[in-house]
């Protein structure tokens, strides 16, 4: 047991080093060096700060459980234990993960084995491969003990000024509850470039190991990145990024490193579509509603590009257009519901969007028409009145 | 993020400290009831402990309050071996409060309640304690409540009354207390670290908080179990008549 | 790791405090009164009206047992291109993108989309269901009702009633929301009342 323990850790050791030489290929290294890492089954010795900190995290925990943000849908929780299991095999026991529903594209990794992951990082993975990466980086920080690293620093230091960095930027942002739990949890948390760097390595050799094709790996920063381009905002504030900053650098490594193991793997996009096909509806209504249309819009069209057929995807570019109103949107608006109809899965909302569309030009004519087929799609919509009233001003 | 805005929100974080202290000084009676005391008449009171909620944490000197988890876990402990102290003495039956029982619709209704609890609890210490935050409407009087669906506990707990503490703590850092020192001499008043709690006592049948009490510093050092004795005697006894 | 707490019991002191700057909380009286130069209504308990708004925009706040249990939004005109409201500590902490506003051609489903987005942002919550979207009589001119849900950090389930009418490109309206366990049920009765009682009085009666 012992044995096989530390050789799994070795194996982890060993093919970080090469991956950073510059080397293809992992060779199994002699059993001894794998101490560095968490052994599975890990519970810390009595009266250890470390105890203390994992009795905390345990209590958010059982906060956690009874959080009416947590998905738990039973099958989202399986595929993303799939992932987990397959990634990090020995360690499937000691982790867990929790599906929150926020629209924000971040994921956390709490020391006693608590994994968060937010529900627009779901939305935004376009392949189970992006997904493994993120999934695999979080396991990284855990088999390194990187957060216990930030507790003992960061309580050694009289002044945690420096430590607040981006820390009250996630403050400012406000997802995730009161300023002063942020400022604290942040100052807590948030890594080192060094701990990122570790945590990039142990994730992409977890995912290539398993089978996923290295090339995601800096894919999903990359779309990140697109994606803040396409905000309006002046100051963007991306939780993930206040936590895990992502310097040009970091995405330069990550992209030598996924080079180097070279060889190529598996995407599973369509698994990854299929899995998490009954969230998608939810996935979407929770990002318009943010009203962060720039944003939004590239995060549709590139999740578009991978599933030029998707109606659901159209539906939802229409429903930026609509909810900008912008001028110039109706027509861009109608456009995409056009798209969405004459695409597979096109929900019956968007019958409905398009009435309301022409509603707003006056169109009376056309939004009955559409209206009419909103109701025949689903019959027992709850705003039929609604619509009729609308149609009868 | 710039630094003077990160600055700006740890002032705030420091002005709103010393606000809260001023405010939670102001002269309102720390106890506050409806009932005069338990109902022992038909039998010895059973009070389910809700879990008790209680974070101590390190005030730094940049004002950022870092949780603490060694005092967290062992104030803890202290608070709830000096609450069986306590039911002994006052001869009450104490049950801790079981998230697995009664129907599905009991948990979640519990789970509910004790969520309501804090937003209740946090209104109580806001409105009822400092005149100038007062609820005209109220007139002084102590009329808050959880609502009948506490009976979901009443029943999955066969219990007559729910006991809950909250304790928000701070203990200011080596550096934190230079601070103070320093503004002091500048002739600037700086809070060293504040604290926030209540215990409240729930009237299982119609969920109306029958006692509730202010936490009022400095009886309470938590890290300590004697320490933490007396708080928990100061903050509970009166409630276990 | 951001640890998404439950515990927004400090966010409500701070609010609560940054509001006490003195006596924040004015009696309201259970006698006919008007909000805003707008809304008669008729109270038949007494409320506690905030002086100090923690919202900025075309709305006076009401509460009967504080903002974290139940509050009464009276929305005074809200014109085109403004937001419903902007909570100030979401203002003050430099927001993304720019709110979404109302607009003076929007139909009651298209307000009611708003108001979903508008608690979504303030509140910082994805589970935000309004429901039951129906033309009604508001304060006695042709409007729309509809029934609210939301959930907030600090993880209370909030029940609420939306009360709307567009007159002079103005939106004219209350929501009335509380915990869903006793402090929304406990006093519907009243809020019903009030809502009968409601009229339209100044600007908003003469516009059309």
């Amino acid at each position: 047991m012992n044995f096989t323990r530390r050789r799994f850790g070795c194996a982890l050791c060993a093919t970080a080093w090469l991956a950073l030489a510059g080397q293809a290929a992992a060779q199994r290294i002699a059993p001894g060096e794998g101490s560095r890492y968490l052994a599975p089954g890990y519970q810390p010795s009595s009266e250890s700060d470390e105890k203390g900190l994992w009795a905390l995290m345990n209590r958010y925990e059982r906060d956690m459980k009874t959080s009416r943000f947590v998905v738990r849908d039973a099958g989202v929780n399986a595929y993303l234990r799939e992932i987990l299991c397959r990634l990090a095999d020995r360690y499937c026991a000691d982790v867990r993960i929790y599906v929150v529903r926020t629209p924000l594209f971040n994921a956390s990794m709490a020391p006693n084995g608590m994994m968060e992951v937010w529900t627009g990082l779901l939305l935004r993975c376009r392949d189970e491969a992006q997904l493994a990466t993120i999934i695999g980086h979080e396991v990284g920080h855990y088999l390194r003990q990187h957060t216990l690293e930030r507790y003992r620093d960061a309580r050694s230091k009289a002044d945690f000024g420096t430590f607040l960095g981006m820390g009250l930027a996630i403050a400012g942002v406000g997802w995730a509850g009161s300023l002063a739990q942020l400022a604290l949890v942040a100052s807590m948390f948030s890594f080192s470039r060094d701990q990122e760097r570790e945590a990039d390595e142990i994730g992409l050799n977890l995912m290539a190991d398993a089978g996923y094709s290295p090339a995601a790996t800096a894919e999903v920063w990359g779309q990140l990145l697109a994606e803040y381009k396409g905000s309006t905002a002046q100051r963007d504030q991306s939780l993930l990024f206040a936590t895990h900053p992502l310097p040009e650098e970091r995405l330069d490594t990550l992209r030598k490193a996924a080079a180097a193991r070279g060889e190529a793997g598996e995407r599973w996009r369509d698994r990854y579509r299929a899995r998490l096909a009954v969230l998608r509806p939810r996935l979407v209504a929770d990002e318009l509603s943010l009203r962060q249309y720039g944003r939004s819009e590239v995060v549709f069209e590139q999740l578009l590009v991978d599933a030029p057929d998707d109606g659901g995807l159209w539906f939802a570019k229409g429903e930026v257009f609509r909810l900008r109103n912008d001028s110039g949107d109706a027509g861009k608006a109608l456009a995409a519901y056009e798209r969405a109809l004459a695409a597979k899965g096109a929900p019956a909302e968007t019958w409905r969007s398009i009435g309301l569309v022409e509603l707003k030009s006056g169109a009376k004519d056309r939004a009955e028409i559409a209206f009419g087929e909103y109701l025949k799609a689903k019959p027992d919509a709850t705003d039929r009145d609604v619509l009729k009233t609308l149609i009868a001003q | 993020m710039p630094r003077s805005l990160r600055r700006t929100a740890a002032g705030l974080r420091v002005a709103i400290v010393s606000i809260l202290v001023v405010a939670l000084s102001a002269c309102a009676p720390a106890i506050q009831r409806q009932t005069p005391q338990l109902q022992r008449a038909e039998r010895i009171p059973r009070i389910v402990v809700m879990p008790i909620d209680v974070e101590l944490s390190q005030l730094t000197a940049g004002g950022v309050n870092e949780p603490h988890a060694e005092w967290t876990e062992a104030a803890f402990k202290n608070m709830r071996a000096a609450l069986e102290t306590e039911a002994r003495v006052r001869k009450v039956v104490l049950v801790d409060f079981n998230p697995e029982s009664g129907t599905p619709d009991d948990r979640e209704t519990s789970t509910d309640l004790v969520k309501l609890h804090r937003a209740v609890g946090g209104s109580i210490l806001v409105h009822q304690y400092n005149p100038d935050l007062a609820l005209p409407s109220k007139q002084g009087k102590f009329d808050w409540s959880l609502g009948p669906s506490v009976q979901a506990i009443a029943k999955s707990h066969d219990a007559d009354y729910a006991l809950f503490l909250f304790v928000r703590d701070n203990y200011a850092t080596a550096g934190r207390v230079a601070v103070i020192v320093v503004g002091a001499l500048l002739g600037v008043g700086v809070p060293g670290g504040s604290q926030i709690g209540f215990a409240s006592v729930v009237d299982l049948k119609t969920g109306d908080i029958v006692w509730f009490n202010r936490l009022v510093r400095p009886t309470g050092d938590l890290r300590t179990p004697e320490a933490a004795g007396e708080t928990v005697k100061a903050l509970v006894s009166d409630a276990l008549q | 790791m951001t640890h998404r707490t439950v515990r927004n019991f400090g966010a409500l002191l701070v609010a609560a405090i940054v509001l006490a700057a003195c006596a924040p909380f004015t009696l309201v009286t259970p006698q006919r009164q008007t909000v805003g130069g707008v809304i008669s209504v008729e109270p038949g308990m007494r409320w506690n009206k905030l002086e100090i708004s923690p919202y900025q925009g075309k709305v006076e706040v009401w509460t009967l047992d504080g903002l974290a249990l139940n509050s009464l939004l009276f929305f005074t005109g809200v014109p085109d291109g403004e937001p419903l409201f902007v909570s100030r500590s979401l203002a003050a902490s430099g927001q993304q993108e720019k709110p979404p506003v109302f607009r003076a051609n929007m139909n009651p489903l298209e307000i009611q989309e708003l108001f979903d987005a508008t608690i979504a942002r303030n509140f910082r919550t994805s589970i935000i269901e309004s429901h039951g979207l129906k033309p009604v009589e508001v304060a006695g001119v042709p409007g729309f009702r509809f029934e609210t849900r939301f959930v907030g950090r600090d993880e209370v389930v909030r029940s609420g009633v939306f009360l709307g009418t567009v007159r002079g490109g103005k939106l004219y309206g209350a929501w009335f929301q509380g915990a869903r366990l006793h402090y929304f049920q406990r006093y519907v009765p009243e809020v019903e009342k009030m809502a009968a009682s409601a009229r339209l009085v100044g600007e908003a009666a003469s516009a059309r």
